[in-house]
């Protein structure tokens, strides 16, 4: 019989997308169990971007719900159109028929939690941590159950029911009630194996050692304290600016160590990493 | 079977969590040991802060685990260090002087009795300057982003015609507001002063010193002297010794308290002198931090210009905190949250 985790892992790793075990665990549990798969780590490892694979990797759709503070249910769920319901009204009157039904599904405009009901799609609710607690309130029907109440209609249940990948930078405690109804998985970054198939399949035509000595290099830069350790996504980028530098005439420590800015995003980060340059093999 | 009985038994995870572990092993056969690890930690852990204790009780039952992923220390900022020539700044050895706290100086400093109109003026500041929350609620409003359809139907049918769109908006609310008051002996002279600030605001309150006690309740009087009477009844360990981090661990560890922090403006009045080992008390306050909106920590020893949180408690939690300052009597507190 055939594993399905490292079948998974194996279609991941078609779209580019390196997963561990642990990871690839929870994304199968998520899938067999149905249940939402809430996912917290460090930024940049790569929380997000596991539900666009995903969805690609299925072939469903991708709806995405991007919190911020003070996002409510209107934006999030559905909202009535106030201007359309007006202008049903006169129409109606104009034409001598009676009043029809003025909160029909016609006049309700879905938003993101309520098209997710409708259509077989990955959703992907991101930064959770950024919304105000009182909106966790308004996920709890939503995840456990896969419908939404409206009052005016009834309860909309899911056709198909939607994987739903919920992302969290962990600066805000999410509400026990919440994480409950969900798998809870921890990413972590990746050891320098992983790190590197990521690096040779996204900066492809990277010599080989420099890219041996890119993934050390940040290795080390990850164990120094920083005010803001690099994520996969600034490995990847600080892999293509110097590739970029190099392919240009630039020596490989010297196109790294230029390009630096890539992977660090405050100055006393680079100074404390150009303080272990050498050490780094910068 | 035994084993996972026991493992689950001793783990004691919520029904629902149970049942998706279970149901996970059945559809999936784990083929090793490092399969189960994951599956038992997706399904049963929902914290980071679980993982080291599920890592070792998964690892009293089963052996040959693999080993865990290694994460990066979190919290633990290092006690202050000494500069290059190994020598220890003067000034950092200092937590404050110490001076404007001292029983002399507040003799003479003694601040007077508080009176109605400084809590009037308290009140006053607190309605003005506490933080704010947009409503879940709306309301009508003369611009909104909102249509009210009623109210633009309803004045329509007077006039038979749309004349113009009602709106309805979100108003601001005031945020909810925890304040943690350290009642150990050594703030025996601010006590009182914290008590009243907290009575001012109507906030939901605890004090702390070798345990944890709700006050909110007694201080819902109409008398401040009435209230702080209640108080004093019910709190026991007054001017006694300071345990913060595991009185703070109190708080968090009791669900219906650490709901009252979530999204709110969280204020600690205390010195911060932990007396045992700081590391629960860092634990405890990062985890306040990510529950509150903000969190402020006013201390008696601010009020001192040469104050720096430098005992190894105070340097442990300064980057949790959203705010470090002085607040010894009933005008500091005034001051303090004038400048909210």
């Amino acid at each position: 019989m055939s594993d399905p985790v490292a079948d998974l892992g194996q279609r991941l790793a078609a779209e580019d997308y390196f997963a561990d075990e642990g990871l690839l665990t929870a994304v199968h549990l998520a899938l067999s169990l149905g249940r939402p798969l809430a996912l917290e780590g460090e930024p940049g490892v790569g929380k997000t971007e596991i539900a666009k694979v995903l969805a690609r990797v299925l072939d469903r759709e991708l709806i995405r719900l991007q919190c911020y503070e003070g996002l409510d249910a209107a934006q999030a769920l559905y909202e009535w159109d106030h201007p359309k319901q007006l202008l049903a009204i006169r129409a109606w009157e104009a034409e001598g028929r009676p009043v029809g039904e003025l909160y029909d599904p016609e006049f309700l405009m879905e938003r993101p939690l309520l098209r997710a009901l409708r259509v077989p799609c990955v959703l992907l609710i991101d930064e959770i941590d950024r919304a105000d607690s009182e909106f966790e309130a308004f996920l709890l029907e939503f995840l456990s159950d896969f419908q939404i109440t409206i009052p005016e209609i009834g309860t909309i249940a899911a056709a198909a029911k939607p994987i739903v990948v919920m992302t969290s930078n962990r600066t805000r405690e999410l509400h026990d009630a919440l994480k409950r109804r969900c798998l809870y998985h921890w990413i972590a970054f990746p050891d320098a194996g992983r790190e590197r198939a990521i690096i040779d399949a996204k900066v492809p035509g990277l010599v080989e050692e420099a890219a041996a000595s890119l993934v050390a290099a940040v290795g080390q830069v990850r164990t120094l304290k920083l005010i803001k350790p690099p994520g996969i996504a600034e490995t990847i980028e600080w892999g293509q600016a110097a590739k970029v530098l190099s392919d240009e005439g630039s020596a490989w420590p010297l196109a790294l160590r230029r390009s630096l800015g890539l992977l660090l995003k405050e100055q006393e980060d680079t100074e404390a990493v150009l303080e272990h340059a050498e050490a780094l093999g910068l | 079977m035994n084993v996972l009985d026991g493992f689950l038994a001793d783990w004691g995870p919520i029904p629902d969590k149970r049942i998706d572990f279970l149901t996970a092993l059945r559809d999936h056969q784990p083929p090793d040991i490092g399969r189960l690890y994951w599956l038992a930690r997706i399904t049963l852990v929902t914290r980071l802060d679980e993982l080291p204790a599920f890592d070792a009780l998964f690892a009293t039952w089963f052996h040959g685990a693999p080993a865990t992923v290694q994460r990066g220390e979190e919290g633990e900022s290092q006690a202050p260090q000494p500069s290059k020539d190994g020598e220890l700044q003067p000034q950092l050895i200092a937590e404050g002087t110490g001076k404007d706290a001292s029983v002399h100086e507040l003799v003479h400093h003694r601040s007077f009795d508080a009176t109605d109109a400084d809590l009037a003026e308290l009140r006053r500041a607190l309605a003005r300057h506490l933080p704010t929350i947009r409503s879940r609620r709306r309301r009508p409003a003369r611009r909104g982003a909102q249509i009210d359809l009623r109210r633009t139907l309803r004045a329509a049918t007077r006039s038979g015609e749309i004349t113009h769109w009602a709106r309805r908006d979100r108003p601001d609310r005031a945020r909810p507001l925890l304040v943690l008051i350290d009642v150990s002996g050594s703030l025996r002279p601010q006590v009182p002063d914290y008590l009243r600030f907290a009575w001012a605001a109507q906030a939901e309150t605890f004090t702390f010193g070798t345990r944890l006690t709700r006050i909110t309740k007694q201080l819902r009087e109409r008398d401040v002297d009435v209230a702080l009477a209640n108080v004093t009844e019910i709190v026991e360990d007054a001017d006694g010794g300071t345990r913060i981090g595991p009185a703070l661990q109190a708080f968090l560890d009791t669900p219906r308290y650490a709901d009252r922090a979530r999204g709110a403006l969280t204020i600690v009045l205390s010195d911060g002198l932990e007396r045992g080992d700081p590391a629960p008390m860092a634990h405890a306050v990062e985890r306040l931090a990510r529950l509150s909106h903000r969190l402020l920590w006013w201390t008696p020893l601010g009020l001192d210009p040469n104050y720096r949180p430098v005992t190894r408690a105070m340097a442990a939690i300064q980057d949790d905190l959203d705010g470090l300052a002085g607040a010894r009597d009933l005008p500091s507190l005034l001051a303090r949250v004038q400048a909210l």
